[in-house]
């Protein structure tokens, strides 16, 4: 990192940066119990109705498999892999953040565009104290999330950013 | 006496009207709303007649009439709209009220549309957007259906003149910048609706005779069956009915095409909205505001492609999304199928253009990372179809196996094929005010879209790609579909891109490569 040429930002090959800030370490617990959530009940359904239903014994233990190993592996490596990647930034004109594991993305959010800032809890984000804060953009394409922040600090966030963008002149499209 | 009494209460109560400026809808429309129904029951009733329906059920038809006319005059007694200096109002809702204000300064669009019933009572449906947000055009418009045909054309002048920043607004003063050209009619045909809309006849058909009673699974096909297995040239006839199909559906095309594009003119008028004015049966005219322009999308079907041909839309706010685009309905549409240089000539005259940046822009091809990548999908979708029907014909049947084999090689050469086409087609390049970026094999799109319109970033890349470097940059932008990619490019380039095209936006969050590996420099 510290080569001649990292001070010339528009080098002929240039790479984006890795936003400053990391989200909170919660986040590894949080994800790991989404993904738990999401496919430990239809492999104990699968697994109960092997046990119950002789017969198709086979293909339920079968579809179990498939539905349990990649499920667990993903348990394994997904919470870890995303609190390495996710990342994010607000400078002084931006918001700029990192997010995904297998497909990473990075996006850019001026703050002259940003059309609302609001905090989304779900339930097992307060179970681990944590909020989402979404950015909205005039642009169908989705919004700007930066997941797994703690709470309270999201909520200043969300103001300090409403105050910035409320200062900006224009309908942001 | 009681006439003069009547006009006179008939005076009073519109005087009042106009005093709180609340107006009811056109009472034309309870009757083009009777006549669909009574068409539909006289319909149903010669249905009925013809199958021996029970004397009961014939006795149910009026019902359905009268209520859909009653709720209909319900409707128009309880639907009342107003337009002040400084916003429109609408108050509907028979069962559940409802008031809807839009301030008119926000007003970005009025569209009107008259479906067949609607002319021959001379009335029209008017349709007010704002443009706020793509993606929910439809709650943000305030529908007025209908009034009278030439109430809805000035209460669209009215509107258009207050967005277009009132004074110097004439009423027929316009450029007309594109008009109908029926030698394009060839373009119809080459369109995947062919096929479709023969098999869609064929469909239909069947339907018919199964509901005057035919009986076509029982009786028809049997007797085509017999017919056919009398004749010794199979072949024959399999072709034939094949290129009678095909010829149904060209002649279905044509006919929605004319439909379509009947007199359509593309103007621009004195304010400097784009009006699009169409259709023979059912009439269209969408009115465009200009400073909702974000850019053009050029796009070109493989067929059309291979014909010359393109169609052109207007990358703008709140002008609906993709699946919007697929259906006649489609407003952001500047001009008919048409060819290439007639759309490339009417996208620079949209844009203000001398030439439209989709044609001035010298487009950089990609890496052959892309080509790999993409060769590679269609290996795979190929072993995939392969995989399935040979494990399945080892368990089943021995034929499974064969079918597999030959599958798995059609779906790989075709997929190389599109692959090689579409890896062709990828380019992106940066001309004036626009950036353009092209991608799609089985319909390019060429898309130039305004710099100063970009309204944020967004790249993603795989895990597999992050030696070679292959990622998407996205630009995303308030108009049309929101999102426009580049596709698998090498990222560098593909920041290079992005950082030529929004000086200043992404700098800050740029580093030197020297990290990448220096094997694909």
């Amino acid at each position: 990192m510290v080569s001649p040429r990292s001070t010339r930002p528009a080098d002929d090959r240039p790479v984006l940066r890795p936003p400053s800030n990391r989200v909170e370490r919660r986040s590894i617990g949080w994800w790991t119990s989404q993904a738990v959530v999401v496919v430990v009940p239809p492999v104990c359904v699968l697994v109960l109705l092997a046990l119950l239903i002789e017969p198709a014994r086979p293909w339920l233990l079968l579809s179990a498999a498939v539905v349990g190993v990649p499920g667990v592996v993903t348990m394994a490596v997904m919470p870890v892999w995303r609190y390495r990647v996710h990342r994010w930034e607000t400078t002084g004109d931006a918001v700029y953040t990192r997010a995904g594991w297998v497909r990473q993305e990075w996006r850019i959010a001026p703050l002259s565009r940003i059309q609302t800032v609001d905090t989304v809890r779900g339930p097992l984000q307060q179970l681990f104290g944590l909020a989402t804060v979404t950015v909205t953009t005039a642009s169908a394409a989705g919004a700007v999330k930066i997941d797994g922040l703690d709470h309270a600090f999201a909520r200043d966030l969300v103001d300090e950013l409403t105050r910035v963008t409320q200062a900006t002149p224009g309908d942001a499209t | 006496m009681s006439a003069r009494s009547a006009r006179s209460a008939r005076s009073a109560r519109s005087a009042r009207e106009a005093d709180s400026g609340w107006r009811r809808l056109d009472p034309r429309v309870v009757r083009a709303a009777g006549s669909w129904c009574a068409l539909l029951i006289a319909g149903v009733a010669l249905l009925m007649w013809w199958r021996g329906a029970p004397w009961w059920l014939q006795l149910c038809l009026p019902v359905p009439l009268l209520g859909m006319l009653g709720h209909e005059v319900l409707r128009w007694l309880r639907t009342y709209y107003r337009v002040t200096p400084e916003r429109i109002e609408l108050r509907t809702g028979v069962l559940v009220r409802n008031h809807r204000s839009v301030l008119r300064e926000r007003v970005r669009s009025v569209d009107i549309t008259a479906e067949p019933m609607h002319r021959i009572f001379g009335i029209a449906t008017v349709k007010v957007g704002t443009g706020q947000q793509a993606g929910s055009s439809d709650e943000a418009a305030l529908t007025l259906d209908a009034l009278a045909a030439a109430d809805a054309a000035a209460l669209r002048e009215e509107l258009m003149r207050r967005a277009a920043g009132g004074g110097a607004y004439e009423k027929d003063a316009y450029d007309t910048l594109a008009r109908i050209d029926w030698r394009w009619l060839r373009f119809a045909v080459l369109s995947v609706s062919v096929p479709l809309l023969g098999a869609a006849a064929v469909g239909g058909l069947y339907n018919v005779l199964d509901t005057v009673g035919a009986d076509p699974d029982r009786v028809l096909i049997p007797w085509v069956w017999d017919r056919l297995s009398t004749v010794d040239l199979l072949p024959v006839v399999i072709v034939a009915s094949v290129l009678a199909l095909l010829l149904v559906g060209a002649v279905g095309s044509l006919g929605l095409y004319v439909e379509m594009w009947w007199g359509f003119r593309l103007v621009r008028e004195a304010g400097g909205a784009l009006r699009v004015t169409r259709g023979l049966v059912v009439t269209r005219s969408v009115t465009l505001e200009e400073e909702r322009l974000r850019g053009v999308e050029i796009a070109e079907p493989l067929m059309l492609r291979r014909g010359g041909g393109a169609c052109t839309y207007a990358v703008a706010t709140g002008m609906g999304t993709a699946e919007e685009e697929i259906s006649s309905e489609n407003r952001s549409a500047l001009l008919p199928p048409a060819p290439l240089g007639e759309a490339h000539r009417v996208a620079a005259v949209v844009l203000r253009e001398e030439v439209c940046p989709t044609a001035s822009v010298r487009l950089v091809p990609h890496t052959r990372h892309a080509l790999g990548r993409r060769l590679r999908l269609a290996f795979l979708a190929g072993a995939l179809a392969a995989g399935v029907l040979v494990a399945l014909g080892v368990w089943l049947a021995e034929v499974l196996v064969q079918i597999g084999w030959v599958s798995g090689l059609v779906v790989t050469g075709a997929g190389a094929l599109f692959a090689v086409d579409s890896f062709r087609n990828l380019g992106h390049g940066i001309t004036g005010r626009y950036l353009v970026t092209r991608h799609g094999s089985l319909k390019r799109r060429t898309i130039a879209l305004r710099r100063d319109g970009v309204i944020g970033w967004k790249v993603a890349q795989w895990a597999w790609h992050r030696r070679s470097g292959l990622a998407r940059v996205t630009a995303t932008t308030a108009g049309g579909r929101g999102a426009y990619h580049v596709k698998d490019v090498l990222l560098p380039e593909g920041l290079r891109f992005a950082d030529e095209a929004t000086p200043g936006l992404l700098r800050q969050f740029l580093v030197a490569g020297h990290r990448t590996n220096a094997r694909t420099r």
